[in-house]
């Protein structure tokens, strides 16, 4: 009995919004991406965590207004070359939302989810995450 | 207005594209050829998704000299500057040495208007290192940039005009002599991955510097840590968000006065020290930390140019103006206080909408205060009070004493200001 009212006064514990893990693309985008490849440990471990990362918003394409995704990188123009898979987080507004592209660095939090995802045969991200804030 | 020197490669491929439309180039490329190249080029430059158009533009890169004539056909109906970068990355790095290929690079790289020039130019140096005779033949273009002022650019041409041991001596195609030794640490960093000088890779591990809240120092440190993982085969299990705040990491870890991670990281710079010195048969490098000075910022404006190269500047609210072409801002000016005084009261009646234009390249991000976001401006997209006020502080730079900074932003300022306002 002693046991039972021990977890249920923990549970709420357990229910409690989880605080996010702080990443970085340092760790993101610390090794050779070949696709196929298994990925290290260290960003598995990461796989529908809830996560923040900072860096640049970059619309998919190029355009203005809002949007419902968009990538977030590592460099400010990617000037000094196209970013890898690995150096791209694919984020999407909840449903219904979008956002401004915002300058400068800004700190995005939300479920990051790891592994190649394919269209048409070919990887199109490895990196994708539900977005819950943007700061 | 387009710049004569920039019409000379346009012509260069112009003639190269009616060429093969005439036949000559079709003659060299693969008989049994069935790929529709157009529809993949048109993949790598329109699709909605990025994956997909980076997986066309390798497939474009690899069709090799046979998929040429579809990207210089693209180009001549879209304009060269609708290439997306990822495209002419492709063909530099993964391309064949078809002439068609060759060319083609050769001529973007001449385009001082076309934005991924300093991609074609790596294309040309990635090939002529392979190849004794195209290094002859390209050695005049490589010559020709190592001054450039775009920091990639210059990079890619220094790798392939200087003696790794002598930096700053190299002789230009006019014959001149260069002597000035590569500043930006930016470049410092890429030349020493192309060149796989390690010591200078791990002199770049602690760089922690930001800019407008950018952390291109830790970028830089971890482009240093990936170089060096893929020369010494380890990183010594070195973790650029655990990097501490003292100036000797390495010395500090073996005597124990450093805990967790920062004590491993220690001890990690410590064993890349050793399989440096190791590798070169010299002494152990020193491990130095560069971080951000006490100053306070109120604001900046940072513009990056494919094509002008980068101008960064930032202010204090007393006035202190630190700025130069690279993001460690080496050159600083002391505003008079009445001048600041009265840029920092116009600075309260400015707003700037969060876009200005549409980016593809070339970019101008600025804060003029703390209390509002920052902005983004595409070439030609810079609103007129906006202008009006960086003219004021290029004019008080100016005043200062500091006449190249202030030139710089007015030449940045052409590029950026809106067509309708006029910027002397």
């Amino acid at each position: 009995m002693r046991c039972m009212r021990s977890v249920a006064l923990l549970l709420p514990l357990c229910l409690l919004p989880q605080d996010p893990i702080r990443t970085s693309f340092a760790v993101l985008a610390g090794f050779d991406w070949t696709a196929g490849m298994k990925l290290p440990d260290e960003v598995t471990k990461l796989d529908s965590k809830k996560v923040q990362l900072g860096g640049f918003m970059m619309r998919e394409t190029p355009g203005s207004g809002p949007v419902a995704q968009f990538l977030l990188i590592n460099d400010a123009c990617g000037c000094t070359g196209t970013p890898k898979m690995n150096e791209i987080v694919f984020c999407a507004m909840p449903d219904g939302t979008t956002t401004e592209i915002k300058n400068g660095v800004v700190q995005v939090t939300g479920t990051l989810y790891v592994g190649e995802q394919k269209e048409e045969d070919e990887v199109i991200a490895i990196y994708v995450m539900d977005v819950d804030t943007i700061q | 207005m387009t710049q004569p020197l920039a019409r000379a490669p346009r012509a260069l491929l112009a003639a190269f594209f009616c060429a093969w439309l005439a036949g000559d180039a079709h003659a060299q490329a693969p008989k049994a050829d069935a790929e529709d190249w157009s529809k993949h080029v048109e993949k790598a430059c329109t699709s909605p998704r990025y994956g997909l158009r980076l997986a066309a533009a390798k497939k474009v890169a690899q069709g090799g000299d046979a998929a040429i004539p579809a990207v210089l056909a693209w180009a001549e109906k879209n304009g060269v500057n609708t290439l997306p970068v990822a495209l002419v990355e492709a063909i530099a790095d993964s391309g064949g040495d078809g002439q068609l290929q060759l060319d083609a690079l050769h001529a973007w790289a001449l385009d001082r208007d076309f934005y991924w020039r300093a991609q074609a130019l790596r294309g040309l140096a990635l090939r002529a290192r392979k190849d004794e005779a195209l290094r002859a033949k390209f050695a005049p273009v490589f010559a020709q940039f190592v001054e450039d002022p775009a920091w990639l650019m210059r990079t890619f041409a220094r790798w392939m005009s200087f003696d790794p041991k002598h930096d700053f001596d190299v002789e230009t195609a006019q014959g001149q002599v260069v002597r000035t030794p590569e500043s930006d640490p930016r470049a410092r960093t890429k030349l020493a991955m192309l060149r796989g000088d390690a010591r200078e890779l791990f002199f770049a591990l602690g760089d922690t510097r930001t800019f407008l809240g950018d952390s291109w120092g830790k970028r830089r440190a971890a482009e240093a840590i990936a170089a060096l993982k893929s020369l010494l085969g380890t990183d010594g299990g070195y973790r650029i968000d655990d990097s501490a705040s003292g100036a000797s990491l390495p010395d500090a870890a073996k005597a124990g006065s450093l805990a967790g991670a920062e004590a491993d990281n220690g001890m990690a710079l410590a064993r890349l020290a050793d399989a440096i010195a190791q590798r070169d048969g010299g002494g152990k490098p020193e491990f130095a930390r560069n971080s951000d000075s006490k100053l306070t910022f109120l604001g900046g404006i940072e513009t990056l140019s494919c094509k002008n190269g980068d101008l960064f500047l930032r202010w204090t609210a007393d006035g202190l103006v630190e700025g130069g072409a690279s993001p460690d801002c080496p050159t600083s000016a002391q505003i008079a206080p009445t001048r600041w005084s009265e840029l920092l009261r116009t600075s309260t009646q400015m707003q700037l909408p969060p876009q200005n234009g549409v980016v593809i390249c070339d970019k101008m991000r600025i804060q003029i205060r703390p209390d509002l976001p920052q902005s983004a401006v595409a070439p030609e997209s810079l609103p007129g009070p906006a202008a009006e006020w960086l003219k004021q502080l290029a004019a008080a730079i100016e005043e200062s004493g500091q006449t190249p900074l202030a030139d710089a932003l007015r030449q940045r300022l052409g590029q950026f200001v809106s067509p309708a306002t006029q910027v002397r």
